[in-house]
């Protein structure tokens, strides 16, 4: 049912920056109708279109709004939202805001998916949340009874429709103060550890003025438009769309993620119909529409409007922005446009932006130094410490720190085929820019592994530039931290600035991410919590529990990250044991059933391969790094004669040590040679 | 429309749009036998939905486990009077040229 437009001012109305008044996002919507201009136009498969103007949101939202404090919504409450994109979202959305509630955007089902995973992994973050509420699209609805039992929010499940009459003009609750809560959104959705970062109206709306700063001059339109495809119950979706939009204010079109992937024309069509100016997308959006766009569908298409496509929540593959600009040159796209991004939920969104007006930036750098050293020398520069670009060498305090485990991604994926020609030509990386307005970056000493916790920018002196090391933020978008979660945030939070878990260096003032240190596995956008992939196939035959490690990485001349699997094999009693491809086979429909993603690669071990720490913790950089590096071989193996050997000679603790070393726990039998 | 051809269909979808050449039979399990990750299942969905010029619910959709189950969906989804046409050799909803829909 199509809405009655807002009425639309002319072009030529004063621009009305976000106020100094605005400082919630009821206000920020309130502002945006009261500008009457813009609102978000969803466009369906069939490319049918539906314009609803902020001012109807914030009519609707208020109705809303009186329905959940009618229904017993309180300030603080969080309010779980399960919609497919679509007006719906907003009205729940907006109207949890503006009853003084905090929305938490969940993913809706996915198409022909495992319901029973579905359910887990949602009752899990619902519970992590602590929702008293959810709110659903009326046809998700039937589907989350299960979910819903598991977890018996206090108010239940309703759709907007359902709730009960307000008074809309009524007493409104206490307005929300910029350090209130404003929203939850979960870095990952996992059965097994939901991370909710909470995020204030402060810094939500930090981070929506940054992200608007950025267009005025490059764009001289006043009011840029937009078209996202993304999901809204992921960062870049929502925060990076729909409230610098609403900030403006101006027009976002909207594209279902499912219309998108089953037919990624959709986007590039929209963009050059509505002439939006800007588009963001993951890595592998790009990727998908150079593989699976026909020409016919281009026909008529205009890119040349698209002044800025964004790249940024995964990293970025030089050869997949290669080929999108040569397809899609003849479109009229422009290859400046494109701008990889870093940034992090953790942070709100963006962090980091690459130059707008140029094309992107991505340098080779000598394979060695880089992999081995965790030292970026610029191939064909001079590599002084300190290099031509001056950088931080008067500050080169401090070890270089391990590079080494966490630049795997770098090595010898790329050099196990790699001839003497590509390793003199070295690794090429994306740089994803420069801190955005108000925001720093700083990299560090990275200590190797997880277990130890990193030095912070508080004390610690900062790496010279072309040093690899771990990547701190600061800015004014960060986090209040993990809802619920306060050990967990006081691990990344720290001294105002804030871990990102992530391993780069500095070049010429940008940033170049070359890996990870935390564990989470990014695919197509989102992220995983490796320990739900790995759980999935703890019950293979043939798997050794608890001895799988799921991680991904970007291999080079790759265009998006793979999944890789490495499962230590149970030997097994005899001739029972099941093969090495049996159990690959296993392993791969186990992870498809649970999490709906496809493994790569599944590399069965032999027992005792994956290295662990001196706890028995198994550890995964190092277990992925030594992968790549081809240096995965099972330990020496330990004969009950060995063993006697050692007990004898080093006594009990030291036998100990070395028998969890192997991947052997307490009370297990130590393997035969 | 009788099951066999929705299962043509169903296969024709398969090949162009998901790669998978293998003929396909009811009892096959789209994750487990045809190894569908998710956006592949969203693939098949959106595409047998254009196809057959359908829509199937999230209700039908928990329901779905074989490809036998997807062609008594659609199969239910079809107009029952018997006059339903066959889908067309291509894909069932070509895309407009340049400009899209009626927009405002």
């Amino acid at each position: 049912m199509k809405s009655p437009q807002a009425p639309v001012l002319p072009d030529h109305a004063p621009l009305r920056t976000a106020s100094v008044h605005v400082e919630t996002l009821g206000e920020l919507l309130a502002h945006a109708a009261a500008c009457g201009v813009g609102g978000l136009r969803f466009v369906d498969r069939d490319e049918t279109a539906e314009l609803v103007g902020w001012r109807e949101f914030h009519e609707r939202a208020r109705t809303a709004a009186a329905g959940l404090t009618e229904l017993g919504v309180r300030p603080g409450d969080r309010v779980g939202l399960v919609f497919p994109t679509g007006p719906g979202f907003f009205d729940a959305f907006f109207g949890a805001v503006l009853a003084g509630a905090v929305p938490v955007p969940l993913y809706p089902p996915v198409r022909l998916g495992r319901l029973a995973e579905y359910h887990r992994r949602t009752a899990g973050m619902l519970a992590a949340a602590g929702a008293r509420l959810v709110l659903a699209d009326a046809r998700v609805r039937r589907l989350l009874g299960e979910t819903l039992e598991r977890t018996a929010p206090v108010l239940g499940c309703r759709t907007v429709g359902e709730l009960p009459r307000g008074d809309a003009g009524g007493l409104a609750p206490p307005a929300a103060r910029p350090g209130d809560l404003a929203m939850v959104q979960f870095s990952s959705g996992t059965t097994v550890d939901p991370k909710p970062v909470a995020l204030s109206h402060r810094a939500v709306l930090a981070q929506t003025r940054v992200l608007d700063g950025c267009w005025p001059a490059l764009l001289g339109a006043e009011r840029p438009t937009g078209v996202s495809w993304l999901p809204l119950y992921h960062d870049m979706g929502l925060i990076g769309c729909i409230f610098p939009a609403m900030d403006l204010p101006s027009t976002v079109t909207l594209i279902s993620p499912e219309a998108f992937v089953a037919r990624p024309a959709l986007w590039l069509r929209a963009i050059s119909h509505y002439r939006a100016e800007i588009s963001p997308a993951p890595n592998f959006a790009y990727g998908l529409a150079v593989h699976k766009v026909r020409d016919e569908e281009m026909q008529g298409v205009d890119l040349s409007c698209w002044r800025v496509a964004l790249n940024g929540a995964e990293p970025v593959a030089p050869v997949v922005l290669r080929a999108f600009c040569d397809r899609f040159a003849r479109w009229g796209f422009r290859p400046e446009a494109l701008t990889p991004v870093y940034g992090l939920s953790e942070a709100a969104l963006a962090v980091t932006f690459s130059d707008l007006d140029r094309p992107f930036t991505a340098a080779r750098f000598e394979r060695a130094a880089l992999s081995e050293r965790g030292e970026a020398r610029p191939i064909g520069a001079r590599a002084t410490r300190g290099g031509a670009d001056g950088g931080a060498g008067a500050e080169a305090g401090g070890d270089g720190g391990d590079g080494a485990a966490g630049i795997a991604g770098i090595d010898a994926a790329g050099g196990a085929g790699a001839t003497a020609e590509a390793g003199r030509d070295g690794v090429e990386l994306v740089s994803v820019g420069r801190p955005l307005p108000g925001f720093e970056v700083r990299v560090l000493p990275d200590p190797g592994d997880e277990d130890d916790l990193p030095p912070s920018p508080a004390g610690t002196a900062r790496l010279p530039e072309g040093e690899v090391g771990r990547v701190w933020v600061r800015g004014p978008s960060l986090m209040e931290g993990y809802l619920g979660r306060p050990e967990a945030t006081a691990r990344v939070l720290r001294d105002g600035w804030l871990d990102t878990g992530d391993l780069g260096f500095l070049h010429g003032g940008e940033l170049f991410l070359t890996g990870r240190a935390k564990d989470v596995v990014i695919l197509r956008g989102r992220n995983h919590a490796p320990e739900e992939i790995e759980h999935a196939v703890w019950e293979v035959p043939g798997v050794r529990r608890g001895c799988v490690v799921a991680a991904s990485w970007l291999p080079e001349d790759a265009e998006s990250e793979q999944l890789v699997l490495l499962v230590e094999r149970d030997l097994g009693a005899g001739d029972r044991a099941a093969l090495p491809g049996e159990i690959a086979a296993g392993c791969a429909r186990a992870v498809l059933a649970a999490t709906g993603l496809s493994p790569d690669r599944v590399e069965v071990l032999e027992p005792g391969t994956l290295p662990r720490t001196s706890s028995g913790k198994l550890r995964r950089r190092e277990a992925l790094g030594r992968w790549l590096a081809g240096e995965l071989v099972p330990p020496d193996p330990v004969t009950p004669l060995r063993l006697a050997a050692a007990f004898a000679r080093s006594g009990l603790a030291h036998a100990r040590r070395r028998l969890r070393g192997h991947g052997l726990g307490g009370g297990e039998e130590p393997q035969e040679a | 429309m009788t099951e066999d051809d929705i299962l043509a269909g169903v296969e024709a979808v398969a090949r162009e749009h998901l790669e998978v050449r293998l003929p396909l039979a009811p009892p096959m399990r789209l994750v487990e036998d045809l190894e569908l990750d998710s956006i592949r299942l969203l693939t098949l969905a959106v595409e047998v939905e254009n196809r057959f010029r359908v829509r199937l619910d999230e209700a039908d959709d928990a329901a779905i486990e074989t490809v036998g189950d997807l062609v008594g969906a659609v199969a239910r989804k079809l107009p029952s009077d018997g006059r339903a046409t066959a889908p067309s050799a291509g894909d069932a909803s070509e895309p407009a040229t340049g400009r899209p829909g009626p927009i405002e």
